[in-house]
């Protein structure tokens, strides 16, 4: 009564009433869900639901972590993102200080805007690109190849092209809108600092050196910190948009796996539970980097 | 201006020419595209297209808007793309309004509620089971309801409600007897403007480009979106169908195009344009608010 009271005297009721939807939406698509987690544990029927099927214990994990398929499956997951981690985290930060370092503002706007254009464009449209380019019939790196008197080349349906092709079209999408965050990092830089600098007698280099770069350092840290949980998630629109019965072996990640065994063969229950330990993976990590973060002296997410 | 040393200028040339070619490389592909999908299909199977069409043509994209199915799919995604972005920007607000509030009794408990949800999710199946118990299997809505409440955008929202909107205004709002949905309507919606730009381009944006509900959580083809459709058409048997597909009801009409010029490549080539035009036309005007954007994302609380 004294709640109500409080809420009817202060006119807080519109209050809940804007929150009250945002309740109801993540009750009805992630709350009811987390319930729906129990058929990792069941032997999911489709005449017993998820309440109703029978109990098995760990029998989907010990299924699953039997199979080659999902090892092979958590091997290239961990292999792409590492690659990706390795090769898309220091050119961005390379291609942010080398944009800071463009005086001519027109020119920088103009480099900024075409850089952050591929963020936009779907991993189908991309993967359109990339099949238009490097196919067999008229691609234009074929035409490069047979002008040089080369052979060739199927890099679409190849399992030695796959990991080049995927870094390559991740790069060119992700780095210029990456650069965005360091950018801005830079722009609130105290410009005191730079004067010191120069008075000291310090070069365009040595001011990147020793200004520019140790003042984003914890941006930088925050944002590799926060790459940690991804580790285990490749993103399903880029490579289910690239594989391809022939490179499959190199290509299929968990994403993917679960996909294809899940909603593919109605495996409910074993892709659950995989689904269960990712869940439980990623949430640690994320915990466990998010408080890294903070320890070192960084801003944490919450 | 001021005076260079020497490796300062060959560092700034250096520099310059460099993002050139990074500039250039994220935005030729969208022009070889372009080229590809006004040449003619036979000849570009032939190879050596790269600046400009060899043999020009509009077939490809009269093969496209011949097609119904793909200009369904097209108007699908345009009727997701515009009432998902409108309904989320407008439930996400207003929750995230709500949540705004220091004097609300509760808010840190349902703060909590909320943050959980990033942190721990149910996974792709029991997920996809939920639709199917919730009949959003096979449903225009399936598309919208789900996205309709944005977490990470609520909290990007709370934050800038929070710190750009003058406590000062608000109480004074309410001394002169203003309830909290004037407050919402006449002071948080108009300041957060640039806000709702950015953050409702990347919604838009997402929902433009989702091509996995339409093809995981849909089977009928008249309620697929572009994206689904392109990704369904990468398959060369899609493609030729559809183009003996367009022969047959462009037959009893005056034949339009020399069928045997296009090839499944070349169709794809259009959809592509076709799909990624939109974006390419609303992203010059939205473009300066990104920075904003991704900014108040990443201030913390």
């Amino acid at each position: 009564m004294n709640f109500l009271s409080v809420v009817k005297r202060k006119g807080l009721l519109p209050l809940y009433v804007f929150i009250l939807p945002g309740l109801v939406l993540i009750l009805l698509f992630n709350y009811i869900p987390m319930l729906g987690m129990q058929i990792a544990f069941r032997d999911y029927s489709f005449s017993g639901g998820i309440w109703g099927s029978t109990w098995v214990g760990l029998q989907n994990f010990k299924e699953f972590t039997a199979s080659s398929d999902f090892w092979r499956a958590t091997g290239n997951t961990f292999l792409l993102t590492m690659l990706r981690l390795l090769f898309i985290f220091p050119t961005t930060i390379i291609a942010a200080l080398m944009i800071n370092e463009v005086r001519a503002i027109k020119f920088k706007r103009f480099v900024q805007s075409f850089s952050y254009l591929p963020h936009f464009i779907s991993w189908i449209v991309v993967v359109g690109f990339l099949d238009a380019f490097l196919s067999i019939d008229g691609g234009g790196a074929n035409s490069l190849l047979h002008s040089l008197g080369l052979q060739p080349i199927a890099f679409m349906g190849s399992e030695t092209w796959f990991r080049p092709i995927f870094i390559l079209s991740s790069m060119w999408k992700e780095i210029g809108w990456g650069t965005i965050l360091y950018l801005a990092a830079i722009t609130s830089i105290n410009p005191v600092f730079y004067e010191a600098a120069v008075m000291d007698g310090a070069g365009r280099f040595a001011q990147m050196r020793y200004i520019t770069l140790p003042s984003i350092v914890p941006i930088i840290s925050i944002v590799l910190i926060l790459t940690v949980p991804s580790l285990l998630s490749v993103g399903i629109d880029q490579i289910y948009a690239m594989i391809n019965p022939a490179n499959i072996g190199v290509a299929e990640v968990i994403d993917t796996y679960v996909l294809r065994l899940g909603i593919g063969q109605a495996q409910y229950s074993q892709t659950t539970a995989i689904g269960l330990v990712m869940s439980v993976m990623s949430m640690i990590l994320l915990i466990l980097s998010n408080w890294i973060s903070k320890r070192i002296g960084g801003d944490g997410i919450w | 201006m001021w005076r260079l040393t020497r490796g300062e200028k060959a560092f700034t040339v250096i520099n310059s020419s460099l993002l050139a070619i990074f500039a250039f490389v994220c935005a030729y592909p969208l022009w070889y595209i372009v080229v590809l999908s006004f040449n003619e299909g036979r000849d570009a199977s032939l190879g050596g297209i790269f600046w400009w069409p060899r043999l020009f043509t509009l077939d490809n994209f009269r093969v496209i808007l011949n097609d119904n199915t793909i200009v369904h799919a097209f108007w699908i995604s345009v009727a997701r793309t515009s009432i998902g972005t409108a309904g989320s920007l407008l439930i996400t607000s207003m929750v995230a309004y709500g949540l705004s509030r220091k004097e609300l009794p509760g808010r840190n408990q349902m703060l909590l509620i909320f943050l959980f949800v990033m942190l721990f999710n149910g996974g792709l199946i029991p997920y996809y089971l939920q639709l199917v118990h919730l009949k959003l299997i096979n449903n225009f809505w399936v598309y919208v309801l789900p996205g309709l409440f944005s977490i990470w955008n609520m909290f990007v929202m709370k934050t800038s409600f929070q710190n750009s909107i003058p406590e000062a205004v608000v109480e004074s709002m309410k001394l002169d007897g203003a309830g909290y949905i004037r407050i919402y309507f006449s002071i948080v919606l108009p300041f957060s403007m640039p806000l709702f730009a950015a953050l409702g381009l990347f919604t838009a944006v997402g929902h433009w480009n989702d091509w996995f509900t339409g093809a995981f959580f849909v089977n009928d083809l008249n309620l697929q979106p572009l994206p689904t459709y392109l990704q369904r058409i990468m398959s060369t048997i899609e493609a030729s169908q559809m183009i003996s597909a367009s022969q047959m009801t462009s037959a009893h009409s005056v034949s339009l195009y020399n069928p045997d010029a296009i090839t499944s490549k070349s169709v794809r080539m259009a959809t592509i344009v076709i799909t990624i035009l939109p974006i390419l036309f609303v992203y010059p005007f939205v473009q300066r608010f990104f920075v904003k954007g991704v900014l108040i994302g990443s201030v913390k609380e």
